[in-house]
């Protein structure tokens, strides 16, 4: 068999192969029957709901400070789901990497994918984008979830600014956190150490202590920081580390950069039984 | 029922137990961990406090669907219900054999948050006054508050193949937990936020009566009654279930 296989590795090149196009199109067909999409979508629902449980408990009160003036209607909907939102998109990263590539190593389906004139590093390339791609959807839908509630509760013009920044800049922090997970989930069959790295990761954005603001795990409360617009993610006597959006995007791009990078090398020169 | 429970024993990936109930306690003490200024009882209840927080609001309850879904790997990979089941034991057994490995695990995890907690504690010089008694029962306050929900947690990983669902289901429950434990009216009632409450001196607040760190009421009907609820459900599906793979 694995004979059979390199053979038709080996004669691969010659006969073309795969454009990225048609794997694209192989992991959609792939993940049409997973919970991946619905996920996708049952997360920011989620939350929101969570959201608008909380207006329908203590409304009155968060809408007053509101009415007072003491808080802009943004700041009343982001003061309280902020942190729920950070954990969920961090969970869900975990959750997303895990489900992407568990598909093929239930099915074992890792020798037969790269059996075919299949680029491994452009198929664990690609894997990286349909997960990048379902989190920006989650994060979208995020960002019309609060818009939601801000209608609902009517609580002034919608700020259109920070609705963008809530759905693009915790999204942009996040992808070094996928990252990481899909390389420890793609390297190893039993999902169980992946998935217990992953629900750590709600430690770190409960406390602000001393671990340097640009590791994966800080970088999404610290998105979270700036797209709020500053004070409102910030307890009493916290300090700030204030990385600004583009040190967040530079030090995401780097740390997605290297741990792309490193699972495809590594699947690409690992033997697959 | 004792050789079944030796089976689940040898089963059990060691190796990965024990990263998993060291690293993750582990981390959650040393996040918080700095060389405090305060010394005493005081200064030991403050810290004991934050990382219990950090601790038992999502890290545990999550920890034991993680731990709940590895128990039944070996039987979901390639048809083992099948192999396991077809032998001379009651399924019932084998149920209650791996839960009792789960809760057993639970316990080892608070254990080592405890040794982990005290240790670090004596080391970023916290001083004199170890409040053992303080510790001691909020481990076991914890680990009582989380039964139930690793019950659940076994009931949809013995019919579930993927870590994934299984996980996504238990982090719908554990994140409204957060804004439960706040709220005095709703925190009592809702399983998933038990754990910090009976852990966490800061998120209990509880001043009269209360038994393990949570009033009686809690304790009987939503700790004790999940947890019978829980359990049978899980019980009566895995008997009755159909293991076709």
């Amino acid at each position: 068999m694995s004979g059979a296989v390199s053979a038709t590795r080996a004669a691969a090149p010659a006969a073309g192969r795969a454009s990225t196009l048609a794997l694209v199109h192989a992991d959609w067909r792939r993940m049409r029957g997973t919970w991946l999409l619905p996920l996708t979508v049952l997360g920011p629902l989620g939350v929101t709901l969570l959201g608008v449980v909380l207006f329908l408990l203590r409304g009155e009160y968060m809408v007053g400070s509101f009415i007072s003036g003491e808080k802009t209607g943004w700041q009343v909907v982001i003061d309280q789901i902020d942190m729920v939102h950070v954990f969920a998109i961090a969970l869900g990263a975990a959750l997303i990497a895990s489900m992407i590539v568990d598909v093929e190593h239930r099915s074992d389906t890792w020798k037969q994918m790269f059996g075919l004139p299949v680029s491994r590093a452009r198929s664990y390339a690609v894997k990286f984008a349909w997960g990048a791609g379902l989190l920006a959807v989650s994060s979208a839908l995020m960002a019309v979830g609060y818009a939601g509630i801000m209608v609902w509760q009517d609580l002034g013009p919608l700020p259109w600014g920070n609705l963008a920044r809530v759905a693009w800049m915790p999204w942009v922090a996040v992808l070094p956190l996928f990252a990481l997970q899909l390389l420890l989930s793609a390297l190893m069959k039993n999902q169980a150490l992946p998935l217990a790295v992953g629900i750590i990761a709600p430690m770190f954005g409960m406390v602000m202590s001393e671990i340097p603001a640009w590791l994966p795990w800080r970088l999404v409360s610290e998105a979270m920081t700036v797209a709020v617009g500053g004070a409102g993610a910030v307890g009493p006597g916290e300090t700030l580390s204030g990385l600004s959006p583009t040190q967040i995007a530079a030090a995401s791009g780097a740390w997605v950069l290297v741990f792309v990078t490193v699972g495809a090398v590594v699947l690409a020169r690992r033997e697959i039984r | 029922m004792l050789k079944v429970l030796r089976v689940e024993l040898m089963k059990l990936q060691w190796w990965l137990v024990g990263l998993l109930i060291v690293a993750g306690p582990g981390v959650s003490v040393l996040l918080d961990a700095r060389p405090d200024q305060e010394t005493g009882v005081d200064a030991w209840q403050i810290a004991w406090g934050q990382v219990t927080v950090q601790y038992a609001w999502l890290f545990y309850p999550l920890l034991a669907g993680v731990l709940a879904a590895l128990l039944c790997r070996p039987e979901h990979m390639g048809g083992g219900w099948k192999q396991l089941l077809a032998l001379p034991v009651s399924r019932s057994n084998v149920y209650l054999a791996k839960y009792v490995v789960l809760a057993g695990v639970l316990a080892a995890t608070n254990l080592a948050f405890g040794g982990i907690f005290v240790l670090t504690g004596l080391a970023t010089g916290l001083g004199e006054g170890i409040p053992f008694s303080t510790i001691g029962l909020s481990l076991l306050a914890g680990l009582v508050a989380v039964l139930p929900l690793a019950a659940v947690q076994l009931w949809v990983s013995s019919r579930w193949k993927s870590f994934g669902a299984s996980l996504a289901l238990n982090v719908c429950f554990t994140l409204p937990a957060i804004f439960a434990a706040q709220s005095s009216e709703y925190g009592p009632w809702y399983p998933w936020a038990q754990p910090v409450l009976a852990m966490s001196p800061f998120a209990g607040g509880l001043g009269g009566d209360s038994v393990l760190n949570v009033s009686p009421m809690t304790l009987w009907v939503v700790i004790v009654g999940g947890f019978v609820v829980a359990m049978i459900g899980g019980l009566v599906t895995f008997v009755r279930a159909d293991f076709a793979g």
